[in-house]
């Protein structure tokens, strides 16, 4: 039988998994997490890493970041990465990023596709977490979860706890978590810990930066 | 190996007795009957030529309106 | 192509078509018929003393869903994360579902009637050489009432022992003895109706936010809506409840008693407190100082207490001025001087909010005692939005423990083993004859498990709890139960867990809806439910068990009910009966969402002690405390000092180690630990370490350290960021992981009055691993 290439095999995968992911949650949430990293828009790289176009250009595949990795976290990606075939990244629902304070990860890395001078995990920027599916976060719908807030590691920075009344019960308070934009560093931790079957909060590719000039 | 999703209208009170006559064939699955008189099934066959000769046979199966395919795959993975 | 593969695909050639035929994915007819199959059933939440309300969906003889009942006034629909996940807690796949029997070091299967033919000899055998006192059981504040209701009935109305003790003992002892001293009777006056009307909060070592997640939530509506509440949060970590507290005050551990008696010492000073209601509703006391914290065997206190006037109370007071206490505490003295004015503030609706920092205490029923002394100088108490509460832990420490009264000093409603009229109360009721039930108690639950150790006890039941994970100073407890000779130990539980490690005989016990049951909450709140599914295998119901027991022992006449449940209810009752505990017949509980007592007439009380809240106060009393009738219907100011801990950090164990519990998990782990979503939301016991004391000793973020006590060792990775930031020159650790047993390095000394064992304070020293 012959091989089918690769636009072929992802041609078939788009096939068979949208319409299969429509027609299961009758919408296009689900396919986020059925479909490999790439589905988000990018692959979550280690820490450290530059821009994804220079990325690709420096990553020599070596494999030492994911060697030095404590928790497994980072794997090779396969032969759906594309050109991207061999390089690290990071599947956060299944393990997320620890943000380990040497970054033993982006210190290894030879090339410069991570930055081997990076210091602090806080300057860190993977991606951006996002609540993706609101409706299905407890939190937003009353109840006393939070975890990705009690469990992410730059707690009351990178997520806050903004508390509002809830109308339905009329005494209690919604407790939702907001994710801060310019704080987060894409660890994947909170959509790892995330309590629903599908995480509701995933890690995203980073918004452009932009500013304007008022003072709040 | 093609395999093909395929969603059967039936005439008006006859999607079950439909359903109960192609469940024998060969290579087709009912998956579902629909209360609106739709059967939703899936085919598969040897080759491209085998889906299209049951597909004709269901079109002439008694109390079947339509067949139409909503899904064709024929990849062919070693 | 492979099988599996092609399953896939065709798979989704189906999903593909449904899409296009425009169906869902669930064919209407069978939506529907899934929704039809379900029955619904009401049931309060397994897990904390909140008492949330839940709906349990049944299918086939399978819980398949659960959701927060809005009919429920507790908690109106929501549930904490543990609540929403209760479906899933009794299908872990290591479930009990057989009797087991020890056999070298094999846990052997067996019938039931080899299992209880063995128990009942091993009873016997032990009643007949050693006298009853030589056999025990320890139940749970996650009893029913029904199970703490027969256990008790059977250990000291037919057994004849005192030597029945709840796993409550180690949560709101304290609390207990607290209210029994200040008030002459258990629970608090309040309801959750407070966390409504209230403006000023003040909570004591309760990290409410993860620990009572709906009450919490409900707290910070109220400041949501009424800009002028005041949430203060009194704590030696600072918490997620800090983090949403108006104010955090950190003090040193055990500074609290020196912190309640200064915020006393500006209220007297100042002359802010209300000279009508003292004249009025107070007495004072004072008891024995220098108490001890026993740490030996077979310890005993006996208080001596000793009226006071109001100035000598005064007096007693005077050593304790702000700056003094600040000293001892490191709370500046003004802000001591601020919370006082605040406690006493004539507009302000003050309440007090406290649970295991206050129970889990050394001096626990003291600092109890100093938390009511605050409100009874300032009359701000019996008032709606305007209460002292003793927040409960479990779902039924009230209900069944405290209330029921399984433990080995009591009988139920309030009522003492040493009182020969409260004896005879209960040997009308149970029908057995006069001196039947032993005058004495034996043993508080450390020195229950201390007897094991040493074989005063050689018989041991535990039901629906984990001593051999939960005890402090626990490798002596481990290591007691294994000793043999002539020990012997049960455990009825729903999984494989540390204490059925120990155990020589395991039986699978039922869980939940897998029997009918009652659990009393935290506000006086009494709620039923109906069994909703069979328990799984052979698994039996814990009262069954102990019926059985009965049975087997010769006193199968203590229980001649046919239904069981609500005849033990309607017997039980009669207790309370006229003692300001009412409870309604057993119908009532059945349809309610529960109901407050005392209930008289089917009216349930929000405010004891109340006039118009309390049938029991009369018209023109305003408020009453009758159950002390000893001290003419008053409550007692008790004149309590500052002691130090037994054990406090030194060169060697520069530490103060405090231990406790986070939200996603439930004690000690054996149900939400099987839960995978909580699982993996928190799967493993960490070191809270300040960032400074980490790198003064060159400790990292998630590296492993060693921690250790006098008595035990564990290594943890540490966390210098988390949900719990832990003040210099303190540690904190969560007690649900099962493979690091926290409690080994824990002390076991404890309150001389309460009997409570303090987990949150002991001496460890931290290195890297």
């Amino acid at each position: 039988m012959p091989q089918t290439g690769v636009t072929r095999r992802r041609f078939l995968k788009d096939g068979v998994l949208m319409p299969l992911a429509l027609a299961l949650a009758g919408g296009s949430i689900s396919a986020l997490f059925l479909r490999s990293a790439d589905a988000r828009g990018f692959y979550l790289r280690p820490p450290g890493a530059v821009e994804e176009g220079r990325f690709l250009g420096a990553c020599i595949k070596c494999g030492k970041c994911a060697q030095a990795c404590p928790y497994n976290s980072i794997r090779m990606a396969g032969a759906d990465a594309g050109i991207g075939i061999g390089t690290p990244h990071i599947i956060a629902r299944q393990e997320p990023c620890r943000l380990c304070p040497d970054i033993p990860c982006a210190k290894v890395c030879p090339s410069g596709a991570l930055d081997a001078k990076l210091e602090n995990v806080e300057k860190i920027r993977m991606g951006t977490a996002v609540i993706v599916d609101r409706e299905n976060c407890l939190s937003l719908r009353g109840l006393r979860c939070e975890v990705c807030y009690r469990q992410c590691p730059l707690i009351d920075k990178a997520i806050t706890i903004e508390a509002r009344h809830n109308p339905r019960t009329g005494v209690h308070s919604i407790m939702e978590p907001v994710v801060h934009r310019d704080k987060c560093v894409g660890c994947g931790i909170c959509e790892n810990a995330c309590v629903r079957d599908k995480p509701v909060i995933v890690v995203m590719k980073s918004p452009p930066l932009q500013k304007d000039y008022y003072e709040f | 190996m093609p395999v093909s999703g395929v969603v059967i209208r039936c005439l008006d009170g006859c999607a079950d007795a439909v359903s109960g006559r192609v469940a024998a064939f060969k290579g087709l699955e009912v998956h579902g009957v629909l209360t609106d008189g739709q059967i939703v099934a899936v085919i598969e066959s040897e080759t491209v030529q085998g889906e299209v000769d049951l597909v004709s046979v269901l079109h002439e199966v008694e109390g079947v309106a339509t067949v139409r395919l909503a899904y064709h795959n024929f990849e062919d993975v070693a | 192509m492979e099988l599996s593969r092609r399953d896939f695909l065709k798979a989704s050639a189906a999903a593909a078509a449904f899409a296009a035929a425009g169906a869902p994915l669930m064919l209407t007819g069978e939506v529907d018929a899934a929704e039809a199959g379900i029955k619904w059933g009401k049931a309060p939440c397994r897990f904390c003393g909140t008492g949330c309300g839940v709906l349990v969906g049944v299918k086939d003889n399978k819980i398949v869903a659960t959701k927060g009942d809005p009919a429920a006034p507790v908690n109106r629909g929501l549930n904490c994360i543990k609540g929403y996940f209760l479906s899933k807690i009794l299908y872990g796949k290591d479930r009990l579902t057989k009797p087991l029997i020890r056999k070298g070091n094999k846990m052997v299967e067996a019938s039931w009637d080899e299992a209880m033919t063995l128990i009942a000899g091993k009873f016997k055998e032990s009643i007949d050489k050693y006298g009853p006192d030589s056999v025990a059981i320890y139940g749970s504040g996650q009893w029913t009432v029904f199970e703490g209701y027969a256990a008790s009935k059977l250990f000291k109305g037919g057994i004849g022992t005192n030597n029945i003790e709840p796993n409550a003992r180690l949560c709101m002892a304290s609390a207990v003895t607290g209210f029994m001293t200040t008030f002459a009777s258990d629970e608090p006056m309040g309801c959750y109706d407070d966390l409504d009307l209230g403006d000023t909060y003040f909570l004591w070592g309760a990290n409410m936010a993860e620990c009572h997640p709906v009450l919490f939530s409900r707290l910070i509506d109220n400041r949501l809506k009424n800009p002028k509440v005041k949430i203060i949060d009194f704590g030696t970590r600072h918490t997620r409840t800090s983090q949403m507290a108006d104010k955090y005050i950190k003090f040193n551990p055990q500074t609290d008693l020196a912190l309640l008696n200064a915020i006393a010492h500006v209220i007297v000073k100042e002359k802010l407190y209300d000279e009508t209601f003292i004249k009025n509703h107070v007495v004072f006391k004072k008891g024995k100082t220098n108490i001890g914290y026993g740490l030996e065997d077979k310890f005993k206190f006996t208080d001596d207490p000793k009226p006071m006037t109001f100035d000598e109370y005064k007096e007693f007071l005077k050593e304790y001025t702000p700056e003094y206490v600040a000293k001892l505490s490191g709370v500046p003295a003004a802000t001591i001087v601020e919370m006082a004015h605040l406690y006493a503030d004539k507009s302000r609706k003050v309440n007090s909010l406290w649970t295991m920092g206050f129970n889990q205490h050394t001096r626990g029923t003291w600092v109890n005692n100093l938390a009511y002394n605050v409100h009874l100088l300032t009359g701000k108490i019996c008032k709606p939005g305007e209460n002292p509460m003793s927040l409960t832990g479990q779902p039924s420490a009230c209900g069944t423990a405290r209330e029921v009264g399984t433990f080995t000093h009591r009988l139920p409603a309030d009522m003492v083993v040493t009182n020969p009229d409260h004896r005879a109360k209960a040997e009308k009721i149970w029908g057995i004859p006069a001196g039947k039930v032993p005058a004495k108690p034996t043993y508080n639950a450390t020195e229950m498990f201390r007897a094991l150790d040493r074989g005063d006890i050689k018989v041991v039941w535990t039901q629906v709890t984990n001593p051999f994970q939960s005890l402090p100073n626990l490798n002596r407890y481990r290591k007691g139960a294994r000793k043999g000779d002539g020990r012997f130990v049960i455990v009825s539980d729903m999984y494989p867990t540390k204490s059925t490690e120990v155990a020589d005989v395991i039986l699978p016990s039922a869980s939940w809806v897998e029997k009918e049951g009652v659990f009393g909450n935290a506000e006086r709140r009494t709620q039923q439910w109906f069994k909703q599914v069979d328990p799984p295998g052979e698994a039996r119901n814990d009262l069954w068990q102990t019926i059985e027991l009965a049975k087997r022992l010769g006193h199968g006449n203590l229980f001649p009910y046919k239904y069981v449940e609500k005849e033990i209810w309607e017997e039980y009752r009669k207790f309370n009966e006229g003692e300001g505990k009412d409870l309604a017949p057993y119908e009532a509980y059945t349809k309610a969402r529960g109901l407050r007592w005392p209930v008289i007439n089917g009216k349930e009380t929000l405010y004891r002690y109340a006039e118009g809240y309390d049938p029991y106060v009369k018209a023109g009393e305003g408020i009453k405390f009758y159950k002390n009738k000893k001290d003419g219907g008053k409550a007692v100011i008790w004149a309590r000092p500052y002691e130090p801990a037994p054990e406090v950090p030194d060169k060697a164990y520069p530490f103060w180690l405090c231990t406790g519990r986070v939200l996603e998990h439930w004690h000690t782990g054996t149900m939400t630990g099987r839960v995978p979503e909580l699982k993996r939301a928190y799967p493993a016991a960490v070191c809270e370490m300040n960032p400074e004391d980490a790198k003064k000793l060159g400790i990292k973020h998630l590296q492993k350290v060693k921690i250790s006590s006098r008595r035990g060792t564990i290594i943890l990775p540490v966390d210098l960021n988390g949900r719990g930031k832990a003040e210099k020159g303190n540690v904190f650790v969560a007690f649900f992981d099962e493979n690091k047993l926290i409690n080994e390095l824990c002390i076991d000394a404890y309150c001389p009055i309460s009997g409570e064992p303090d987990y949150k304070k002991c001496a460890v020293k931290v290195e890297k691993a």
